[in-house]
């Protein structure tokens, strides 16, 4: 832990573990023995073992809370520091966003702030701590040394328990003033036992359980976890809960090898240690430890044969259950008001959720990003944007609320997007992997309209037709920020289309193809454009209970910073022309063309057998028209041919639905057989040669 | 009439009687109803017509009759109180067409929802335990079926509620539909067989006495200690003699 903030995440989400692991305890403390009882507190020591997350909650959005908390604090810390009156946080900042990767304090440099300087007292503390319990420990070990071996009778009855119970003696020793007795240490245990008393078997048997199954070592453990929580003091009520239990687990131990009466002596010593002082230290056992824990364990015993038999399967299951969400935490389900704050309070709390809820692929980072655009929200854009842009953004959400009195969230979205068709959603192009890792492609937002260079809305193009449908195109790059996730930028100027949106797919003029190949035979001028489109589940259809007939569907505009590719669709835009009266022959009838994709240039190849339609010439070779059917694929496509600089086009292509790779080969080549009059005259294969 | 018959107390006393407990058949039946209501819902609209919470009501109901056989399932009444309120919520919630819980509530919801399944969890287990021990007590032959049972479904019931990605390959959404059901007429199926065979044990002694009062010159005594001649019996006139 690197700062102060990770540390209260982390006192938080165990807090919580802690007080949902008491609950459940307490509903079933009558039904599940003493052994699941102490046992399920492993779950708490995995949870104080494993960093906090920020992703993943434990019930509650502690991440989103703490790292709003701490924005706001280092905000005003580093406006203070601006102004001269003290000294920005080292260990934290704004906008870098909290992310424990282990759960001991870690100092990346010299302390400067505030903030700064409670973490070091946090360390301080844990090292107090840890102090006091040695120095308690050394205390005992030195009292243990004052005092003196046992005596014949004594040494005899701890022989004869041991023996009577297959237990291993250890070293053993009268203490004057002790009031009970426990065992020390872990590496050479001592027993140490109240001076001039013969020891009752029944407490021997105790403590040499204590020591079989090492419950000094596991007290020792859970010493070293209190102390990285020494500053909650609901924490210590709860590990004092877990010294209880384990005392608890060791009476249940006894009471299984006792039999009949020995059970209700047993229950009445430990009654008459109920007024004895005790005192917990670490590196130490003892069978009595106070009052109030005697008299539930007293109940415990009391309850020994009524604990319902055969429960292991259930209680194993009960910790599955519970260790998931309490040590792995669960999905923080962001509400959807968080991306759309009412206030410039609410502002901060989102621009937390910006930093914690990032894109995790390369569809969601595009995804999010988009809709950012398209709905002129910051928080969206700052999901996918770098954390080091973030300041930027909040800057200009405020500026704009406080200035031209919009919603905190609304973000300008930049040239051509001032009529935004928000229904119509986004197009995302040909994407294409850089050589650092990352992903370039063109995004596609529809607009009815542009603002001219005299700031007035243009909603007709330069023959004074009206624009219904544009589009605006835009160079984006998706890579990885420095906290891992994925981003987005704009990496060049964006293009301002008149043509449909519908239509971008096919505006090799205004997108640019990933790829496009051109050849010119003896017959014309073939060329294959290749056109990636890349699609993210964002269309829901909705029956329309009023409308008889179909259903309605809608775009979604909720970012999705996991979503994945829907589907991944190649188009090979297939066109042939002729130039007129260049060519030494022309077609008189009709004319056409198969085309056949190819994975490398000098693969065999044939064309599939199906028969050209034939249509009738009208007007001259001037100006007339030909009816030209062509197959493309086996696939009929039907389209008007004019005789003189005619061209006939037509689209094919592969899709892949829940693609697994982002980037699938695209055919090194393509095969063209030109038909005139249905006779196939020419056949042209178009390669990476002809690529313009 | 006799001096015997003088000092038997009257039948119909002013002093109310404690109320007799429900038959085992009768609470295992009431159980085996519950578990319809638990697993099968029938939806008008937003109203569920098979509450889930009428299974805890049921089970309840059935405790007190049980645990005079099977004390350690008494323990099982806070638990399916506690159910029995989680899922009444539910279905209020439910009918009044409330929907997911928003805001802060989601968390609130969420730290009892993981409450309820642990504790259904272990409420399940433990009653079909006890009563597997109440059919092994009673000589019922169904006390292996009720404990496989029980370890199949709280394995299952464990897995399921794992956040594994069950909902979002439709293999496993069939696959868990499938389960469910099986195990709801299994559990059905068990129950009402083990309710049939303690109806059988509790109609066992009923049915011979029965028979054996049909039959001609056999002496019968009740509790009373009263001697109840058959009407042809030729030792009738003594009867009346004696009165």
């Amino acid at each position: 832990m690197t700062n102060i903030w990770e540390v209260l995440l982390q006192g938080l989400s165990v807090t919580m573990a802690a007080a949902m692991l008491l609950l459940v305890k307490n509903l079933l403390a009558d039904k599940l023995s003493p052994r699941w009882q102490y046992g399920i507190w492993a779950v708490l020591a995995l949870r104080i073992l494993v960093p906090a997350g920020v992703s993943r909650s434990v019930i509650l959005p502690f991440p989103l809370w703490v790292e709003t908390w701490k924005a706001a604090a280092e905000q005003s810390i580093e406006g203070a520091a601006a102004a001269g009156k003290g000294l920005a946080s080292v260990y934290s900042s704004v906008y870098d966003p909290i992310g424990p990767s282990h759960v001991l304090p870690w100092f990346t440099g010299k302390p400067a702030s505030l903030t700064d300087w409670l973490l070091v007292l946090y360390a301080a503390g844990i090292l107090l701590f840890l102090l006091w319990h040695f120095a308690g420990y050394i205390r005992l070990r030195l009292l243990l040394r004052k005092g003196s071996v046992v005596d014949e009778a004594a040494a005899k009855v701890i022989l004869d328990t041991c023996e009577k119970y297959d237990l291993e003696p250890c070293q053993t020793v009268f203490v004057p003033g002790l009031p009970s007795a426990f065992v020390c240490g872990v590496v050479r245990p001592v027993l140490a036992l109240p001076a001039g008393e013969i020891p009752d078997e029944k407490v021997l048997l105790h403590e040499l359980l204590h020591l079989k199954h090492r419950d000094v070592l596991q007290n020792l453990c859970w010493t070293l976890l209190r102390a990285l929580h020494w500053w909650n003091p609901l924490l210590h009520l709860v590990f004092d809960r877990i010294g209880n239990d384990m005392e608890s687990l060791c009476d249940q131990r006894v009471l299984e090898r006792l039999e009949g009466e020995e059970r209700r002596e047993y229950g009445t010593i430990l009654l008459s240690m109920a007024s004895e002082r005790y005192a917990r230290a670490a590196g130490t056992s003892s069978i009595s430890n106070g009052g109030k824990n005697i008299s539930r364990r007293i109940a415990a015993i009391v309850r020994f044969k009524k604990y319902p038999k055969g429960m292991s399967l259930v209680a194993v299951c009960i910790a599955i259950l519970l260790s998931t969400p309490l040590v792995l935490g669960s999905a923080i389900p962001y509400a959807e008001d968080t991306f759309r704050p009412a206030n410039l309070t609410e502002l901060d709390g989102s621009m937390a959720m910006a930093r914690l809820n990032r894109c995790t692929t390369v569809a969601g980072a595009f995804d999010t990003y988009a809709k950012g655009l398209v709905l002129q929200n910051g928080i969206y854009l700052a999901v996918a944007s770098p954390l080091d842009t973030h300041a930027d953004l909040a800057a200009e959400m405020r500026w704009t609320n406080q200035h031209q009195n919009t919603i905190p969230y609304h973000l300008e979205s930049g040239e051509g997007l001032d009529f935004v068709v928000s229904w119509k959603g986004y197009q995302l192009f040909d994407l294409v992997e850089t050589a650092d890792g990352g992903y370039e492609a063109w995004i596609v937002v529809a607009t009815q309209g542009f603002v001219d260079e005299d700031g007035f809305a243009r909603v007709r193009d330069e023959n004074g037709n009206e624009l219904f449908d544009c589009c605006v195109i835009i160079p984006v790059k998706a890579f990885r920020d420095r906290d891992g996730s994925w981003v987005v930028e704009e990496t060049g100027d964006r293009i301002l289309s008149e043509k449909w949106y519908n239509q971008a797919e096919f505006q090799g003029s205004d997108v640019p193809y990933r790829r496009q190949l051109t050849k010119t035979g003896a017959s014309g001028t073939v060329s294959v454009s290749v056109r990636t489109t890349y699609t993210v589940e964002n269309y829901s259809s909705t029956n329309n209970a009023v409308v008889w007939f179909g259903s309605s569907s809608s775009f979604n505009t909720t970012p999705q910073p996991n979503a994945k590719f829907e589907r991944i669709h190649y188009s090979y835009q297939t066109a042939y022309s002729i130039a007129g009266e260049t060519l030494p022959g022309e077609p008189k009838v009709s004319a056409g063309y198969k085309m056949i994709p190819l994975k490398t240039a000098d693969q065999k190849f044939s064309f599939p057998e199906d028969d050209v339609m034939y249509g009738d010439i009208s007007g001259s070779h001037s100006g007339g028209e030909l009816d030209g059917y062509k197959y493309v694929n086996s696939t009929l496509a039907h389209g008007k041919f004019n005789v003189l600089d005619g061209e006939i086009m037509s689209g094919s292509g592969s899709t892949w639905y829940e693609p697994d790779k982002l980037i699938y080969d695209l055919p090194e080549a393509f095969a063209v057989q030109v038909f005139w009059d249905g006779s196939a005259v020419e056949t042209l294969v178009l390669s990476e040669e002809d690529a313009r | 009439m006799t001096e015997q018959n003088m000092n038997r107390e009257p039948q119909n006393s002013n002093a109310q009687e404690p109320q007799a407990p429900m038959a085992l058949s009768a609470a295992v039946k009431k159980i085996a109803w519950g578990y319809i209501f638990l697993h099968l819902n029938i939806n008008l609209g937003t109203l569920n017509i098979l509450p889930n919470w009428i299974c805890y009501l049921n089970i309840n109901q059935s405790l007190d009759s049980i645990g005079e056989e099977v004390p350690s399932i008494k323990l099982l009444r806070p638990l399916g109180i506690v159910l029995g309120i989680w899922e009444g919520i539910q279905w209020v919630r439910t009918a009044l067409g409330m929907g997911e819980a928003t805001g802060s509530a989601v968390y609130f919801y969420t730290a009892l929802g993981l409450l309820a399944t642990v504790v259904s969890l272990y409420f399940h287990f433990q009653l079909l335990t006890d009563l597997s021990v109440l059919a092994e007590q009673q000589g019922c032959p169904q006390k292996g079926r009720l404990l496989t049972l029980r370890t199949v479904r709280t394995v299952l019931m464990t897995l399921f509620a794992l956040p594994l990605p069950w909902l979002e390959y439709e293999v496993f959404v069939f696959l868990v539909l499938a389960v469910q059901l099986i195990i709801t007429i299994w559990i059905c199926s068990v129950l009402f067989s083990l309710k049939n065979s303690l109806l059988e044990i509790e109609n066992g002694p009923a049915e011979e006495a029965a028979e054996s009062e049909s039959r001609p010159g056999t002496t019968y005594w009740p509790e009373g200690g009263t001697v109840h001649w058959p009407e042809e019996s030729p030792c009738k006139e003594e009867e009346d003699s004696v009165e």
